[in-house]
């Protein structure tokens, strides 16, 4: 990591009846996509609040651009824009209304930034919130989110609810803040296409505990399904997490694809065939498999 | 912080507008049907005693104050502040004076009314009745900011548990109990009542606010 961190948990531990999260120790680079994936209640909505000061930690610091996440001096807002489930909008105003009061509170705030923004997603500004379609709600709290020029973005499932059009349009502003490579992006969701194309790296949490993270490149290198046959019943591979046998073939999910077809020609498998994963099932494999399959 | 609160006022007050109409039109209402019902000297009694509107509007003011604390809660405000560069100290100081200084604009513009109406009737006692209604605000305020305070304690009893959140319940329980004894005690005087209320009613807020302060957690 070179520089300061667009932001950085150190030990970040927080505990609720019946569920720990972390430690936590995570940084992000700024220029980087990090997509942070999940299953319900694994803790990835309580580790972004961690950063956005909505949650205190129990022990551990968080940081944003070097600023420790602190409301005595919250000077750290300035760099930091939050999408989150909930955005606390005033309903009873007008989309431009709401924009209006945030700029009042942001010396950096940019009308003509905000303004390029929403036609760009064809929000429209003069629409009462509470009247608004929550594809709407979602492009005007990234709208809301980006109005300072904050050089970290923290999403939390930016996109849930939105249909395919609306998707792909916060995805296409997405993709265009990242052009500058100034800006980082902490990316929670449970649509891991969106990751796909969005992500440099992800981190895999599960149960409070990060289990693994890894450039998403590598891992669409590394994983694979390979099929092949062997005269013996039961064969332990290296690498492979996964493992079942249809009659005379047997077939695995490997980590380390290149380690395992070098064990399986050692062993003198034949008709040897991979096929390449998806980020959608490596993820399903990681998050059903746990520690032992993300250690390899 | 006062730009936190002069926008939570430029919001809230068509509600506290809208609560003074609703007010006015009731009390015209009950006029109307006094007027009707009883007896011609009970219609001067009440005009005479000119403290009717400037309460309706007092107690309307309250209600725009519960308003405003539900609407903020419903509509997770803090969500919104929090994503501000303003220290939580101001946040925190802006949610307990925003109920607070839509009352006490009610509390203004009844003591307009009250002395409009002395004038208009040139009845005595007036600084009685100005002094009733301070006392009576006093009191509505208190009730506004007990809620705060005990919104508070919810939250620090979903963090720490019901053990945890025995001390602030019982200081809250004496608060009651001292404002009881406030109203109904062996007390001469309506402006020591109103004083010692007053400053029940500040150390409520502050203690709102420390428990604010406090917290672990501001997400629903």
């Amino acid at each position: 990591m070179s520089g300061v961190g667009a932001f950085t948990l150190n030990g970040v531990v927080k505990r609720y009846p019946g569920f720990t999260l972390g430690p936590i120790d995570l940084a992000l680079d700024p220029g980087t996509v990090l997509g942070f994936v999940g299953p319900n209640g694994s803790g990835k909505t309580t580790t972004l609040n961690c950063i956005a000061g909505l949650v205190v930690p129990d022990a551990g610091s968080a940081e944003v651009f070097g600023q420790p996440v602190d409301h005595r001096s919250p000077a750290w807002k300035a760099d930091l824009g939050v999408v989150g489930e909930s955005h606390g909008f005033y309903r009873s105003w007008t989309a431009e209304e709401n924009l209006r009061f945030l700029s009042r509170f942001f010396p950096a705030w940019s009308d003509q930034r905000v303004h390029g923004l929403a036609d760009r997603l064809g929000l429209p500004l003069g629409k009462k919130v509470e009247h608004l379609s929550k594809g709407h709600l979602a492009k005007l709290a990234l709208v809301a989110a980006l109005g300072h020029g904050p050089r970290l973005l923290l999403l939390d499932e930016p996109t849930a609810g939105l249909d395919p059009v609306v998707r792909a349009e916060v995805l296409d502003v997405l993709w265009e803040i990242l052009e500058d490579g100034e800006h980082a992006i902490f990316y929670s969701t449970h649509v891991l296409s969106d990751i796909a194309r969005l992500a440099d790296e992800l981190v895999f949490l599960r149960e409070g505990s990060v289990l693994l993270r890894s450039a998403k490149d590598a891992l669409t290198e590394r994983w694979a399904r390979i099929s092949f046959r062997l005269a013996e019943a039961d064969v332990a591979v290296t690498g492979t997490v996964e493992y079942r046998r249809v009659r005379a073939e047997h077939q695995v999910t490997t980590a380390d694809r290149d380690a395992t077809i070098a064990n399986l020609r050692e062993l003198g498998a034949e008709a040897i065939e991979q096929s390449r994963m998806t980020i959608d099932e490596i993820a399903v494999a990681i998050l059903k498999g746990g520690d032992h399959v993300a250690a390899p | 912080m006062w730009r936190l609160l002069r926008e939570g006022l430029r919001f809230y007050r068509s509600v506290l507008l809208i609560s003074w109409a609703f007010a006015v039109s009731i009390l015209l209402l009950v006029l109307a049907a006094i007027a009707v019902v009883g007896s011609a000297k009970d219609l001067a009694d009440l005009q005479r005693s000119g403290v009717q509107l400037p309460l309706a509007i007092l107690i309307a003011s309250m209600v725009a104050g519960f308003i405003t604390l539900g609407t903020e809660r419903s509509e997770d405000r803090l969500r919104l502040h929090l994503s501000l560069p303003v220290p939580l100290a101001h946040v925190a100081l802006a949610r307990v004076l925003l109920p607070a200084v839509l009352l006490l604009v009610g509390l203004l513009v009844g003591h307009l009314v009250s002395a409009g109406a002395a004038a208009l009737n040139g009845s005595s006692g007036v600084w009685s009745r100005h002094l009733m209604l301070d006392f009576v605000a006093v009191q509505l305020l208190f009730w506004l900011q007990l809620a705060l305070a005990v919104r508070e304690i919810v939250e620090l009893r979903r963090r720490t548990g019901w053990a945890g959140a025995l001390g602030p319940k019982a200081l809250v329980v004496a608060a009651i109990a001292l404002m009881a004894l406030i109203q109904l005690g062996p007390w001469q005087g309506i402006p020591i009542r109103a004083a010692v209320a007053a400053g029940l009613v500040v150390l409520v807020t502050g203690f709102t606010m420390a428990l604010f302060l406090h917290r672990t957690q501001f997400t629903r």
